[in-house]
């Protein structure tokens, strides 16, 4: 299981899903990747979305740690 | 400004704006892009509206990238699939048509406007997807179809206002084994029907006989309603993708016969027929 990270931060709905959602692409099952967000629509979002997807989903703060499926 | 110095002058703005557009361009550089073979950063911007579904993927985007359609006609059907194909990242577009502008296109075949009255279709419509999405490669041919078109493409469009037209594509697709998207449009009703030949039924196993000459109305003959071309070529585009990028569902083994006059959709199950004169052999 490798672990990578990604900074949304830059840019807003839904382009932070979309970016999110083709790094989780890129992955193996079972990688995890770290998503920074901005709080308010990014942070609401992006988990929901990865929910979802069906990945398992866990916020901390502004980052959401997703394991790809 | 009389009529004629009008379109004069707007076809002189259209090819200034054409030539600032400049040549169908390079594949972008890989610099912003986020993986090595992946997508740049415009080109994520760009698609993000359909790589946010869940039915599609960046593997699915760089099919669409490095695929080749030909679209047959660029009226009325080939309007909307021409456009739809082009915003989608369809990497290379072949348009064939031997027409030029007339004024009793312009109601129902939105690629081409009142200033391109006279131009070649094949070209006046290639100018607009340019515009559309200069990431495309557009290749126009001002010439009716010919099995030689055939080469590279990885998917036809058939939008042709005949039948004769629509076998000769027909058989062209199957002698090739490359799937073809039929259509047709009358009135308020219209088909569509997706093909992989080979493998599944093709527009001669569905209808083995075009109609005698003289039972079925032309376009010009009979009319047609513009957003009705529409609604058919919208769903040709729609299968060309699905086929494109693998999708499921894709029209295959069946026709949609669509009837704008109450909403019918129907779908109607066709099987391949063995003694088919185009596929029975493959």
């Amino acid at each position: 299981m490798a672990a990578h990270a990604l900074d949304v931060t830059d840019v807003t709905c839904p382009l932070t899903w979309v970016r999110t959602k083709l790094a989780l692409e890129r992955l193996e099952p079972g990688d995890e990747l770290t998503v920074t967000c901005n709080p308010g629509e990014a942070l609401e979002n992006v988990p929901r979305s990865a929910a979802e997807a069906g990945h398992e989903v866990r916020v901390e703060g502004t980052r959401v740690r997703i394991v790809r499926r | 400004m009389s009529g004629e110095d009008r379109r004069a002058f707007f076809r002189g703005i259209a090819r200034s704006a054409a030539e600032m557009a400049g040549p169908p361009p390079q594949p972008l550089p890989e610099a912003d892009s986020p993986g090595a073979s992946g997508l740049s950063e415009a080109e994520v911007e760009r698609y993000s509206r359909q790589l946010v579904l869940p039915e599609w993927s960046e593997q699915a985007q760089l099919a669409l990238r490095g695929a080749s359609v030909l679209v047959v006609g660029a009226g009325a059907l080939g309007s909307p699939v021409a456009s739809y194909l082009a915003g989608a990242g369809v990497g290379r577009l072949g348009i064939v048509d031997s027409d030029d502008v007339e004024l009793s296109n312009l109601h129902r075949q939105p690629l081409h406007f009142t200033p391109d009255l006279g131009v070649a279709k094949a070209l006046s419509a290639a100018a607009k997807l340019r515009f559309l999405n200069p990431d495309v490669v557009v290749e126009p041919y001002q010439a009716r179809f010919g099995a030689p078109m055939l080469e590279g493409a990885d998917l036809v469009v058939d939008g042709s206002d005949s039948f004769a037209t629509r076998y000769e594509v027909n058989a062209a697709c199957c002698a090739a084994r490359i799937p073809l998207v039929e259509g047709g449009v009358i009135g308020l009703s219209g088909l569509v029907m997706a093909i992989r030949p080979g493998e599944s039924a093709c527009y001669r196993c569905a209808f083995p006989e075009p109609p005698p000459p003289g039972a079925q109305p032309s376009c010009a003959e009979a009319g047609v309603l513009g957003p009705a071309a529409g609604v058919i070529g919208s769903l040709q585009a729609l299968e060309a993708l699905k086929l494109l990028a693998g999708l499921e569902g894709a029209l295959l083994d069946a026709f949609l016969q669509v009837d704008l006059h109450d909403h019918g959709f129907l779908r109607v199950a066709v099987s391949r027929r063995e003694d088919c004169p185009d596929c029975g052999a493959l």
